[in-house]
């Protein structure tokens, strides 16, 4: 290991103890790197920059972030509740039912898991809250079901993997979609059983009238996830422009349909947005200096000799990546493991044979999975946050949800085709 | 002279992210709307998008500094005591100004040096895609300034702790230890 390297490591670990931003201490530790090693320093600047200025795939991350801001901001969430709930109508538990499904709708414009939960959540948790359901459940069942939002297309983080591994998008988009949808039929079969064994109330009956009118009132927030998903698939834009045509069309919703967003209110969404799209991208940018000095001193071949030499069975493989990224989860952030330790696994998937497309959707599950782990879970954080529910009682509830999406975890790690056949029938592999 | 530098950071780190932010998105809807609507493909809208994202990233990470919305791992520092938890944060942010530091002029001359080259349709100078990232590391390194000065309070015993380890550990573990919003 040379000297540079160790240095680097130092850093990147001091990051942690030191509690600095880690975006920033991903810069320093790669300009302690290029100092010690005599390289010149304009490398930071060429690396980031070039990272923004040549990627054209990660400009559809802001106008995600975007795309959920507005649909935040206005009443889309209100709209896409009732419909939900007018789904489920006199289901015995129907408010934990209309959570997983209402977050699965939401999922399809938004893909982003903190502005579900955030968002979404507050009605959701609110609502439970008054028909008395426990708040423990409440908040955990809000937090897993959020889960499903970076998983169903759009998807973020599935943008951020398609750049580091130079896969399709779309191909991505469309392999979430049975995961998703996993997800959310465990979820729902887990709520059934425990408002059947804690008597949750149930919903109310909704005449046909009335669900049709909740249907009509919804359906221009329903048929976003519809132009985005068909935009993309005939082809007729690159997965960056529809995020753009997401963004005009949730902002035509807001204002025309529902008058929801004046111009006050848009300009504090796009000031919002900004800030997200900052915290955001600049950790990509420094991610792509490390990944360079990853690559420099050859660290992806040493690990992925090593961990070849523990074993070159794929399943074996597989299993070892889940564990790491739960541990990891439990910890790090997300965006810190996607960017830092997925790039150094992905050659060594790649090496096994094993399919690029499966091995995102693993990888990206398993990091959403851990948005709902203890101790370092920020989806339990966010639903205790806005509900004032201690965490310790979304904590002690979270435990069978996340049953649930280990479950699910496992079946689409062993089960490739569960993945695969929905991009595969679609021509896309 | 105070207010006045005040309107021109929020020049900068708000208003110029935000028109950025906006003349991405509408070129984007402008193309493809170009593209399929009229049938006339705009290649123009590529030099702008593109600006416009290199700008909207690094000025907004800028304000996301201000607004203390950068990824943190906070779970070992709220753990420490008052003087342990400033001295850990003023290491960490006299590390953060000194490469930072390190950084600003390469970056000039590099930005400078790639005014050679110019964006494919708008003839713009690469220059202005890779300036704003020297202003980018001269304001982190502002913003890092003043809570050293705090921690320097908080271990002279001048102040009993910091304003971010108190709140960090009175809303224990809330929508600040992390702010993020691309999951």
């Amino acid at each position: 290991m040379s000297v540079g390297l160790l240095v680097t490591l130092i850093v990147f670990v001091l990051i942690f103890f030191l509690r600095m931003p880690i975006a920033l201490g991903m810069l320093s530790a790669a300009t302690c790197y290029l100092v010690v090693s005599g390289h010149d320093l304009s490398l930071v600047v060429n690396q980031v920059m070039n990272t923004f200025y040549t990627n054209y795939v990660i400009i559809a991350v802001p106008l995600f972030i975007f795309t959920a801001n507005v649909m935040n901001s206005g009443k889309v969430t209100d709209m896409v509740f009732k419909f939900a709930g007018g789904l489920c109508g006199r289901m015995r538990g129907s408010l934990g039912q209309v959570n997983v499904i209402a977050s699965l709708i939401f999922s399809g414009m938004t893909g982003s898991a903190i502005a579900d939960a955030a968002g979404l959540g507050k009605i959701e948790i609110q609502a439970m809250r008054e028909q008395g359901y426990d708040d423990g459940f409440s908040c955990a069942i809000t937090a897993a079901s959020a889960t499903i939002g970076p998983i169903f297309p759009p998807s973020i983080p599935l943008v951020i993997y398609a750049m580091l591994s130079s896969t399709s998008v779309g191909a991505l988009f469309m392999g979430g979609m049975v995961p998703a949808i996993l997800l959310a039929l465990t979820l729902m079969l887990y709520v059934f059983i425990v408002a059947k064994k804690r008597n949750y109330p149930r919903g109310e009956a909704v005449v046909v009238r009335e669900f049709l009118k909740f249907c009509l009132r919804a359906l221009p927030a329903l048929l976003t996830p519809v132009i985005l998903l068909l935009g993309i698939y005939t082809g007729v834009m690159t997965p960056t422009e529809a995020g753009a045509i997401a963004g005009l069309y949730a902002l035509l919703v807001s204002v025309l349909a529902y008058h929801a967003i004046g111009w006050k209110e848009l300009f504090q969404v796009v000031k919002t947005t900004v800030r997200d799209v900052g915290a955001t991208s600049i950790m990509i940018g420094a991610a792509t200096i490390i990944s360079y000095i990853v690559a420099r001193e050859q660290l992806a071949a040493h690990v992925g000799n090593w961990i070849l030499s523990i074993t070159s069975n794929k399943y074996q493989f597989l299993l070892l990546v889940n564990l790491v990224i739960l541990v990891l989860g439990m910890f790090i952030d997300t965006s810190t493991i996607q960017l830092v330790f997925v790039p150094i696994m992905i050659p060594v998937a790649r090496a096994l044979g094993i399919d690029l497309i499966h091995f995102g959707l693993v990888v990206t599950f398993n990091m959403m999975v851990g948005l709902s782990t203890p101790p370092f879970g920020m989806l339990l954080f966010i639903t205790s946050g806005i509900s004032g529910t201690p965490l310790k009682s979304v904590m002690k509830e979270i435990l069978w949800p996340l049953l649930a999406m280990l479950l699910v975890l496992v079946i689409i790690t062993y089960f490739p085709q569960v993945v695969l056949f929905l991009p595969k029938a679609a021509g896309l592999m | 002279m105070k207010k006045l530098l005040l309107f021109l950071r929020n020049c900068l780190e708000v208003y110029v992210p935000i028109i950025s932010f906006c003349v991405m998105f509408s070129a984007f809807v402008l193309q493809v709307i170009s593209r399929y609507v009229f049938n006339h493909p705009l290649t123009w809208t590529n030099d702008l998008i593109v600006l416009g994202f290199c700008w909207t990233v690094i000025l907004g990470a800028c304000y996301t500094m201000r607004e203390h919305g950068h990824v943190q791992f906070t779970m070992l520092y709220e753990s420490y005591s008052p003087r342990v938890a400033a001295a850990a944060r003023l290491i960490g942010n006299v590390l953060i100004i000194c490469t930072f530091a390190l950084l600003t002029v390469p970056s000039v001359r590099f930005a400078l040096f790639q005014g050679f080259q110019r964006t494919a349709v708008l003839r713009i100078s690469l220059t202005w895609v890779f300036l704003p990232f020297a202003y980018f590391l001269l304001s982190i390194i502002g913003y890092s300034i003043k809570p050293c000065i705090e921690d320097i309070k908080v271990l002279c015993g001048k102040l009993p702790d910091s304003e971010d380890h108190l709140k960090n550990k009175v809303t224990l573990p809330k929508l600040n230890v992390t702010k993020e919003a691309g999951k």
